[in-house]
């Protein structure tokens, strides 16, 4: 009795040489750690920043959102077919973030 | 595409759960073994024998005892007892810094003459810190919380069957009934599951994901303790002598503004000076929440300076999601199911890792296969057989000797490390059946040390841990069985 389990090709890397494998799984895992941290971080200094109401309420949903991204960022990290699409998407949105929380006044 | 999808969420599932696995399986158990904190606290200080005990009676005394032998302390915090802990909980910092926690007889308002330990705490505390050092432990927990909800759901995803899966259960077929009963537990209770973990990554979000609030709250960390519960007041200590107000009618006062939700802390900071202070939490009667009511009086008159209910949106959902998870809400049924979905849940964690070797080591054999299988044994079995010596260390350690508490909690890492050792050793074919041998022996001495089993406390825990002793019986028959099919 073979399972599918043992067999299976993990990742959508069919075809492609074991250099390009190792670099498309090092990009993923790049964006769903750092990257997906990054996001949820971000997300919610954003939140905290720029929604309306009460200090603690904004840093509030601002974090309890953030930590509804991580792990939704980090399923889609490794759910995607290209790894250094993934790894770009993730940049692009970090920087994007990090552009919205420093016009409400954020800095590094 | 679909298929790519699912085989990419398999692996995840199956590489996220090999790295997390172990150290989720020790947060489970012992998160399990914390639903029931005050029961296995009042199981490990049988010197307490009062059944029924006067809430605002025994904080007084507490109170009492603390001015006369704890009084330059910064802060008290007190438990106030409850019908499941019947005596005050204090917990104090000592003026050279370190924490003294010690149950208070209800009666006298003194530690004497009850057994040093730390009871149900010990689990409740290993859960989310891992006897680590502060930030260490809890920041672990905190990803493995967030590693348990995407294994989870890519573990929902990579399976087909969920609702086959309800009713499949095949015996007897190696690695067939691993994956079946893999999934069947995992699908069961699967919205607990799922809750949980969720819930327990934000009872540690604060410390997780901080840049929100100090985006907001700047340098200013105070501001945000205060913003999270206003009545929380805080003032440095006037440097001037002063007395605590009579307890009792400040007692009183904080019960009847409370409504019906009666009194579950207090804390007293800076005790013997003027500036001192008195905080009242409510309890749970009513509500999920933590935190949803408190009350802060000036400690030498015994004025109401700050009150607080609370309505805030976010602020409730978030002492919501806490309470949740922490489950002090629960009347004793539901406690009963949040213990056996955390069982199930620690089963899943298990036949997982169990799984993962189970399936490998019908390939060519390769060394990696064989450290993960012979750790499988150190941790799976052996951290039952730690906690199990937990409390054997309580009944067997005599009463009164001094850091008794501090010895208990080193015989579970004694017997840890041994485990993990003998395990690492010796052939995972052989360890199975002998570790499993001995936790069902430790929980069967369990049973037998809970005598006389004259009280709830004691019948229910004799009954667990016989059910816990033949459940591992029965597994240890079964290895042995494949022990000696395999020799």
């Amino acid at each position: 009795m073979e399972s599918a389990g043992t067999l299976r090709r993990p990742l959508a890397t069919v075809g492609k040489s074991p250099s390009l494998k190792r670099w498309d799984l090092a990009c993923r895992i790049l964006a769903a750690l750092p990257g997906g941290y990054a996001l949820s971080a971000f997300v919610g200094i954003c939140l905290a920043l720029w929604l309306p109401g009460l200090r603690i309420e904004r840093a509030m949903t601002g974090m309890l959102t953030g930590l509804l991204i991580w792990p939704v960022a980090f399923m889609a990290s490794f759910a995607f077919p290209d790894g250094r699409k993934v790894l770009g998407g993730t940049v692009i949105t970090l920087l994007a973030l990090m552009g919205l929380a420093a016009l409400r006044g954020w800095r590094p | 595409m679909k298929g790519t999808f699912r085989a990419s969420m398999a692996w995840l599932h199956t590489g996220l759960g090999l790295v997390t696995g172990w150290v989720l399986f020790a947060i489970a158990l012992s998160g399990t073994l914390s639903v029931f904190r005050e029961g296995i606290s009042v199981w490990m200080r049988p010197e307490l024998k009062t059944a029924h005990v006067q809430t605002v009676d025994a904080t007084a005394h507490a109170v009492a005892w603390l001015t006369e032998h704890a009084a330059k302390s910064s802060a008290w915090y007190l438990a106030v007892p409850n019908h499941r802990a019947p005596y005050v909980f204090g917990t104090w910092e000592q003026p050279d810094g370190r924490y003294i926690q010690k149950a208070l007889n209800p009666l006298t308002g003194s530690p004497d003459g009850i057994r040093d330990t730390l009871g149900g705490e010990f689990f409740y505390r290993f859960h989310f810190e891992l006897q680590l050092p502060y930030p260490y432990g809890r920041l672990i927990a905190a990803l493995a919380a967030l590693a348990l909800v995407v294994g989870l759901i890519t573990g929902l995803i990579s399976h087909r069957r969920i609702f086959a899966d309800f009713f499949t259960f095949r015996p007897n077929k190696g690695q067939r009934s691993w994956l079946d009963a893999h999934n069947l537990l995992g699908v069961l209770a699967f919205p607990f599951h799922l809750m949980i973990s969720f819930t327990g990554a934000v009872t540690l979000v604060t410390m997780l994901l901080p840049w929100g609030p100090q985006a907001v709250y700047k340098h200013d960390v105070m501001a945000g303790y205060t913003d999270l519960d206003p009545a929380l007041e805080s003032r440095p200590a006037s440097g001037k002598p002063g007395h605590l107000t009579p307890i009792t009618p400040l007692l009183q006062d904080a019960e009847e503004r409370l409504r019906g939700a009666g009194i579950s802390q207090i804390y007293i900071y800076n005790p013997a000076d003027a500036a001192s202070l008195i905080t009242v939490i409510a309890g749970h009667n009513g509500t999920v929440s933590t935190l949803s009511h408190s009350l802060t009086f000036d400690g030498t008159t015994g004025r109401l300076m700050r009150e607080h209910v609370e309505t805030r949106p976010a602020v409730r959902t978030y002492t919501f999601l806490y309470g949740l998870h922490i489950a002090r809400f629960t009347p004793d049924v539901t406690r009963w199911l949040y213990f056996i979905s955390g069982l199930m849940l620690t089963a899943v964690i298990g036949s997982g890792m169990r799984l993962w070797t189970v399936k490998r080591l019908r390939l060519p054999h390769h060394l990696g296969h064989i450290l993960t299988d012979r750790l499988n044994v150190g941790v799976l079995a052996g951290t039952p057989l730690a906690f199990a010596s937990y409390f054997l260390a309580n009944r067997l350690l005599p009463p009164m000797s001094l850091h008794r508490a501090g010895h208990e909690v080193q015989c579970v890492f004694i017997v840890w490390g041994l485990a993990l050792v003998f395990a690492l050793v010796r052939p995972a074919r052989r360890t199975w059946p002998e570790m499993l041998t001995a936790c069902a022996f430790a929980c069967f001495a369990i049973a037998a040390v809970s005598s006389p089993w004259t009280n709830p406390v004691t019948q229910s825990t004799a009954l667990v841990s016989l059910l816990f002793s033949g459940a591992f019986a029965y597994a240890a028959f079964r290895a042995f069985i494949k022990k000696a099919k395999q020799a």
